[in-house]
């Protein structure tokens, strides 16, 4: 195959490109329109996260990836570790001192809006945002979407599979915003729950993982039924999966840890000065 | 607090009871998850075939090659000692082969193969890129191993019998180890209900 050929989506999306092309516009508008950017500590760094974040969801949604998602499970996982996990933060991490920034005239459009509409999307963002709601969502969706039936069905049906894709980044977004994003109750409060959060999501991800890494029999045969991209056996491909369900994704939460240390450390710090 | 919890344990309930299965069926009921019987291919005799060609009766598609050792001759002498207990109800129903190795199994090659099953056995095959569209539809793939030094290659292959009724809506799916008594007993609930 000719790397155009990966490059090529599986399912072409006009929507998702316009989506994202957006996203990718917003920001860096963000960076070169604002002169307060300039100043904001370690910026190349963070835009570095940001586009490295943004081009791994397009290259696992919209090229050759895809493909391989659909029909091989550990690809499939490695899909979901991108979309729930390294994507968001990464994004998240670029994005967090800009955020203010990055919709053009937010405020007031936003405020000019009826009641009927902001408060519905006030209420469900701060439902979906509540320190025992975040963490309880995140890892109750890679449980959800992993149930033998449920996945089945999603990967057999292509609205869902896509309703699944996009739960994931969504929910990456919201919980990774959640943990590293500006002041959650404010620095010193918001601290212990962060660490806290990200610990709750650890052991469950590490115990599906593991259970699905050491079972002895085809947990997904969804993959048997639709056939896999090249001859595999499906044990190995269980296995595989399994592993990155299990040690990748809990060492994003390790991750995660360093950074919310880094941050304390780094606010601890000015209040010192 | 209490509320946000229940409104998410309620949430979750109804998004599970959505995947819940409709119909009492011992195979896996794929009613409105697959689209419907749509293909343009070749059938047997070198001719053009269109889905809308096989409505009107019960079809079994299957993805195989007519090389393949184990799984797909298992699948269809199970399909044939399925049609042979259904007794004069099988002549309502057809299985499709598709061939997911069209560079081998050329019109020729896969009535052959067929034949050997019985009469209700069609093989279908078309251009790689032809196969793999309708493979697509249906959500399986295929993949080809690398070739010995004699020529021959393995190919990963869907293992799954997608069972459509007379409108050509898919309804049931049966996989390798799925028993023969649950493919007859569905079936025939199939041949016998309303659709």
């Amino acid at each position: 195959m000719s790397l155009l050929a990966y490059l090529i989506p599986w399912d072409f999306s006009p929507l998702f490109v316009v989506l994202w092309v957006l996203v990718a516009v917003l920001y860096t508008r963000a960076l070169l329109l604002d002169k307060e950017a300039a100043s904001v500590k370690g910026l190349y760094w963070r835009a570095g996260c940001f586009y490295v974040g943004w081009l791994s969801v397009y290259i696992v949604w919209h090229t050759y990836f895809d493909y391989l998602s659909q029909y091989m499970f550990w690809v499939h996982r490695l899909q979901h570790l991108v979309l729930h996990h390294l994507a968001p933060l990464l994004m998240v991490l670029g994005a967090v001192e800009l955020a203010d920034k990055l919709v053009p005239a937010r405020s007031s459009i936003w405020l000019a809006s009826p009641a009927f509409i902001k408060r519905p999307c006030e209420l469900m963002y701060k439902f979906l945002q509540n320190a025992f709601i975040a963490p309880l969502l995140f890892v109750g969706l890679i449980y959800l979407w992993l149930w033998p039936g449920i996945h089945f069905s999603a990967m057999l049906n292509q609205n869902l599979y896509y309703l699944m894709n996009i739960t994931m980044l969504l929910d990456g977004f919201l919980f990774w915003w959640l943990v590293l994003g500006a002041g959650w109750r404010g620095e010193e409060r918001g601290f212990k729950m962060r660490i806290i959060m990200l610990a709750v999501v650890l052991v469950p991800q590490q115990l599906l993982g593991a259970y699905i890494t050491l079972s002895s029999s085809i947990i997904y045969d969804v993959y048997d039924v639709c056939g896999r991209a090249w001859p595999i056996s499906p044990s190995a491909d269980q296995i595989y999966g399994g592993i990155v369900t299990w040690i990748p994704a809990s060492m994003m939460s390790v991750l995660g840890f360093l950074l919310v240390l880094k941050r304390r450390f780094n606010y601890q710090q000015g209040l010192n000065v | 607090m209490t509320n946000f919890k229940k409104v998410f344990v309620f949430s979750l309930f109804f998004m599970l009871s959505a995947c819940a299965e409709t119909e009492p069926t011992r195979l896996t009921n794929i009613e409105g998850l697959l689209p419907e019987l749509s293909f343009e291919l070749i059938d047997e005799n070198n001719n053009e075939v269109t889905g809308k060609d096989y409505l009107g009766q019960t079809l079994i598609v299957f993805f195989g090659f007519t090389n393949c050792a184990e799984v797909c001759p298992s699948a269809m002498y199970k399909l044939a000692g399925v049609l042979k207990k259904l007794g004069t109800e099988a002549e309502q129903v057809n299985v499709l082969f598709i061939s997911v190795d069209p560079k081998r199994d050329t019109p020729k090659k896969l009535q052959r193969y067929t034949d050997v099953f019985g009469p209700a056995f069609i093989g279908l095959t078309a251009k790689n890129e032809l196969v793999k569209q309708m493979s697509k539809r249906y959500r399986v793939t295929f993949g080809y191993g690398d070739a010995d030094d004699e020529g021959n290659y393995e190919v990963s292959h869907s293992g799954a019998m997608f069972i459509f009724d007379k409108l050509g809506r898919a309804r049931l799916l049966a996989t390798q180890s799925s028993s023969m008594e649950d493919i007859l007993l569905d079936l025939r609930w199939l041949l016998n209900s309303k659709v």
